[in-house]
């Protein structure tokens, strides 16, 4: 992911500079949208949120306090909005038949892998996307942002605006409940 | 080192966050403990499943989006305008209405008073008596004769 000087771009927009925006749009675009993806487990829904964090952003980056960074900052209205778009739906979607998470798979694997070797990972990744999507959101959150977007515990800690501590004990029971979640995909 | 607290150590362990001292710790009940150390291998597999997942991306056109919903939210908060120009006039229109009312009621209320003071002031019993020693009360007694007759 490709990081933006804060300071300039805060400035640029602050000063009616539209591109400003559009430029932290096309920087963070990917990992919100992944992130949604994960917390949501619906690529057509995590489009909308996506573009609701966005919104979002832009109607308060105004009033944004540079003592966090502008990323760290979008991913906490992403996992906020996403809690939120989950609760509204939580209702409903026992009503609903739950849509299977093998949508999620959008991209082929690089490389040139075996046929084999793609349908193990192919059934690891299926595995791991029907795990996740039996977390709480809280444990959903940091182990995405930990293992997905590859973010520290400290820029988690700065998202979520917990402890560091906190931080670890999440990733450690998250990591915990997959275990037994993937029991019987292991053995 | 404790089972349990070897247990708890999984994690930081895989991401690199113990101390030189607490890894070495670490190493050493894992590598005497396999129980301890099978925990460890399915955690490992838990954070290697995650390698499966290839990194997903935002739709093609979807920056464009954005920008394009931010625009309209931007112009419906211009086309506002109107309905408020709107919403003033009529605020305007009431307040004349209700002012008018109030001033209409007061010039009643004033008219009504002014008409009272008036009758009031036609009212016989405005006028003193007539004293019957004094030149009027004699003219009075005389006229009063008069008209009995």
């Amino acid at each position: 992911m490709k990081k933006l000087d804060d300071t300039d771009i805060l400035r640029r927009f602050k000063n009616g500079d539209s591109s400003a925006f559009k430029e932290i749009v096309l920087a963070y675009q990917d990992s919100i949208y992944s992130l949604c993806t994960y917390m949501i487990g619906d690529p057509a829904n995590a489009r909308d949120v996506a573009q609701d964090v966005f919104l979002k952003a832009y109607q308060n980056l105004k009033t944004f306090k540079p003592n966090a960074s502008i990323y760290t900052w979008l991913y906490r209205i992403t996992v906020n909005t996403c809690i939120d778009y989950k609760r509204k739906i939580s209702f409903e979607s026992l009503f609903r038949h739950q849509q299977h998470e093998e949508d999620i798979i959008e991209n082929e694997p690089s490389g040139d892998p075996s046929p084999e070797s793609l349908y193990g990972s192919k059934q690891t990744a299926v595995a791991v996307k029907e795990a996740l999507g039996k977390l709480s959101q809280k444990l959903k959150a940091v182990i995405v942002m930990k293992e997905i977007e590859g973010l520290s515990y400290e820029e988690i800690a700065d998202a979520l605006d917990l402890s560091i501590g906190t931080v670890k004990s999440r990733i450690s029971r998250a990591r915990e409940e997959l275990k037994s979640l993937m029991k019987g995909f292991n053995q | 080192m404790r089972c349990s607290k070897a247990r708890k150590l999984f994690s930081p362990y895989i991401d690199k966050m113990l101390t030189e001292s607490e890894t070495e710790m670490f190493e050493a009940h894992i590598g005497a403990c396999t129980q301890c150390r099978a925990g460890l291998e399915q955690t490992l597999a838990v954070h290697a499943a995650f390698g499966s997942l290839e990194p997903v991306r935002a739709p093609y056109g979807f920056a464009t989006r954005v920008m394009t919903g931010l625009e309209e939210k931007r112009e419906e908060r211009w086309s506002l305008f109107p309905v408020l120009g709107r919403l003033i006039e009529a605020a305007v229109v009431l307040v004349i209405i209700i002012i008018g009312t109030r001033a209409g009621s007061f010039l009643g209320t004033a008219f009504n008073r002014q008409q009272t003071t008036i009758a009031s002031s036609l009212s016989l019993d405005t006028f003193a008596s007539v004293q019957p020693d004094s030149v009027g009360g004699a003219y009075m007694t005389m006229m009063e004769g008069t008209n009995e007759k």
